[in-house]
């Protein structure tokens, strides 16, 4: 047991991204605190400032960080953080999407409330957390990343409510707007179900420890592969533990419950930001301990990473069939993504961690576009999000109703949108990993999932509207559509070039 | 007399058992809350008892960041579940049912 501290792997230039996000979450906080400068307008400049600014950081470092090839160590800061390519390309995913969720933040916070600042702060204190979970190379810091980010998206999720002032009294009926109760009972939901995953999860970690001695990520893949009578029973029950408690919060069924609540109640922009960020996260550091730790003793957890991926994917597209509410239907789909996802840790090869990182950045863009046309056309109260909203859409709005369209197709993923080649990828690798069967429950799955994005299509063209729904399309949220667009086609027309990116980044 | 690993084993698996249980069948956000405590304290005892049989301060480590996780949870959970009180003037999660479909 040395206790000198090691200052030569501070590498504190790795961090810049993290580092930049922070000081100006902090930033914000402050400048928060001047009633003039405390608006929508100047907290989102100065977020998106900020994020910019990590966002070329990271694609610098991405370009500089050590690979397989360069042979210099990943490791920093006692290797309880990596620095290599996979690390940085989460970042880039991360960066991009709390963009989006800046950009779309026109109508969050609402005029009245007097917490601008803490959303905006929020937001981005969740992307640093995210950021610290990739680059994570020890249990220690994955879980306290990951509590950063899950305890910032509790306060977010609850962001809509009205907050009572404590002078109430009990016999006082007060009505509450739909708003109110919705966010409210998202938040709660979303913080018991992740405080309950959280505990799951830190036990599997100990457990973990108590069967390896370590807690390094690296160290522990090194000792099973080195000492086989390392592999015992505190490290399977530690390992299924952990994939419990990171099942929880990627919604993988059976843990999938609380998904289209807490999706359905949070603010549309913490939704569409939630939907990829968190998912994005955990699968990060799944691919990390699965990939690099546990590929030993794989024909003790594949079994049951089969068995949860085939239940997502039907469980999630076979939900979404039933839903009117186009929010709780993209969280049904994202059920279903994430057993898509899981598919390409079941095949445990280098194409599979590829076409992880193929995906979750195609099917950033598709769901956040998705997301944005849910905002621009969202109304008022409980029907709000209806489907029925949609109808008619095409006559309108063209432009909308086409990159809808788009968006759709390419989530249940038709040829030649990029979201037909982040399925294909993955597939392909579970192929050659030997897994033929899962890939056509997979495609089983996906024929389910047509139905019902192609009805949003339909509604859209093929419906009269009931009643004249107005929406007004902001720039931002035009401009986060428009950039969906590009890529989704851009991708869709040279998807090879994106995986050969993704090909580079694979953690070793 | 010295305390073999299984009896930390044995008894964290308990207090962790105590508390997913409590957690499932309580319909009160704040004995919910406490329930996930006891999972974290029990997670904390066997850090500490590994780590002393493994001779290495990882666990010891590891036990204070949970502890300081767990007060920001909490402080974080009491704060949403208060505001939620103040405007219903009820704490049944039971009754927090909105949302569904």
């Amino acid at each position: 047991m040395s206790s000198l501290i090691n200052f030569d792997d501070m590498n504190w230039i790795a961090l810049a991204p993290e580092l930049i996000i922070l000081v100006t979450a902090l930033f914000i906080l402050l400048v928060g605190l001047n009633k003039t400068l405390n608006n929508n307008r100047y907290l989102s400049q100065a977020s998106l400032l900020g994020i910019g600014a990590a966002l070329v950081c990271s694609l610098y470092l991405w370009n500089m960080a050590p690979t397989a090839a360069s042979g210099t160590q990943p490791g920093m800061f006692s290797n309880a953080l990596i620095n290599d390519r996979f690390s940085q390309i989460f970042n880039v995913i991360f960066l991009v999407m709390s963009l989006f969720a800046v950009f779309g933040s026109v109508r969050y916070p609402q005029a009245d409330n007097e917490n601008k600042a803490e959303y905006f702060s929020l937001v981005l204190l969740t992307v640093m957390g995210m950021m610290f979970l990739a680059k994570s190379g020890n249990l220690i810091t994955a879980f306290i990343s990951l509590e950063i980010f899950s305890v910032s998206l509790y306060i977010l999720c609850g962001f809509s409510a009205k907050h009572g002032t404590g002078r109430e009294i009990a016999s006082d009926k007060v009505e509450l707007s739909w708003e109110t109760l919705s966010s409210q009972e998202s938040t709660v939901k979303y913080l018991l179900t992740g405080a309950f995953a959280s505990a799951i999860l830190v036990y599997g970690m100990a457990l973990m420890y108590a069967g390896t001695g370590t807690t390094e990520i690296r160290l522990i893949g090194q000792l099973l592969r080195e000492n086989p009578y390392t592999s015992n029973l505190l490290v399977y029950i530690g390992m299924g533990l952990m994939f419990c408690g990171l099942a929880f919060k990627v919604s993988l069924v059976p843990f999938h419950s609380w998904t289209p609540d807490v999706y359905q109640g949070a603010p549309t922009p913490i939704t569409g930001f939630m939907s990829v960020a968190t998912k994005a996260a955990a699968f990060a550091v799944i691919a990390r301990i699965f990939f690099i730790a546990l590929p030993e003793i794989q024909e003790i957890w594949m079994p049951f990473l089969f068995g949860a991926s085939v239940l997502t994917m039907l469980v999630g597209n076979i939900g979404a069939v039933f839903q009117d509410n186009v929010k709780r239907m993209l969280a049904y789909s994202g059920i279903a993504h994430a057993g898509y996802l899981l598919i390409g840790i079941v095949a445990n090869s280098q194409e599979g961690m590829a076409s992880i990182i193929f995906y979750l950045a195609i099917y950033l863009f598709m769901n956040i576009g998705a997301f944005a046309v849910v905002f621009i056309m969202e109304g008022e109260g409980q029907e709000g999000n209806s489907i029925n909203r949609f109808k008619g859409l095409a006559k309108r709005s063209p432009l909308l109703a086409a990159a809808m369209s788009l968006f759709m197709v390419s989530l249940a993923g038709f040829p030649p949108t990029a979201g037909f080649f982040g399925k294909l990828y993955v597939f392909v690798a579970a192929i050659k990993a030997g897994y033929t069967l899962i890939t056509i429950l997979a495609v089983i799955a996906s024929v389910i999932s047509v139905y019902f994005y192609l009805r949003v299509i339909v509604m859209m063209y093929f419906h009269e509207e009931d009643e004249e729904i107005p929406f007004t399309i902001h720039k931002g949220m035009g401009a986060i559509v428009t950039v969906s667009t590009v890529a989704i086609l851009a991708f869709g027309l040279f998807p090879s070039s994106l995986m050969q990116l993704a090909l580079d980044s694979i953690p070793f | 007399m010295t305390l073999g690993s299984e009896f930390v084993l044995i008894i964290s698996a308990t207090i962790f058992c105590i508390g997913a249980v409590g957690f499932l069948i309580r319909k009160n956000p704040l004995i919910m809350l406490m329930s996930v405590e006891l999972m974290l304290n029990s997670v904390n005892f066997l850090l500490i008892g590994y780590s002393s049989f493994l001779k290495s301060l990882d666990g010891q480590i590891f036990a204070l960041v949970i502890m300081t996780v767990a007060a920001a949870e909490v402080v974080v959970g009491l704060a949403i579940i208060l505001t939620i009180f103040r405007t219903r003037h009820d704490l049944n999660v039971d009754h927090i049912n909105v949302l569904k479909g």
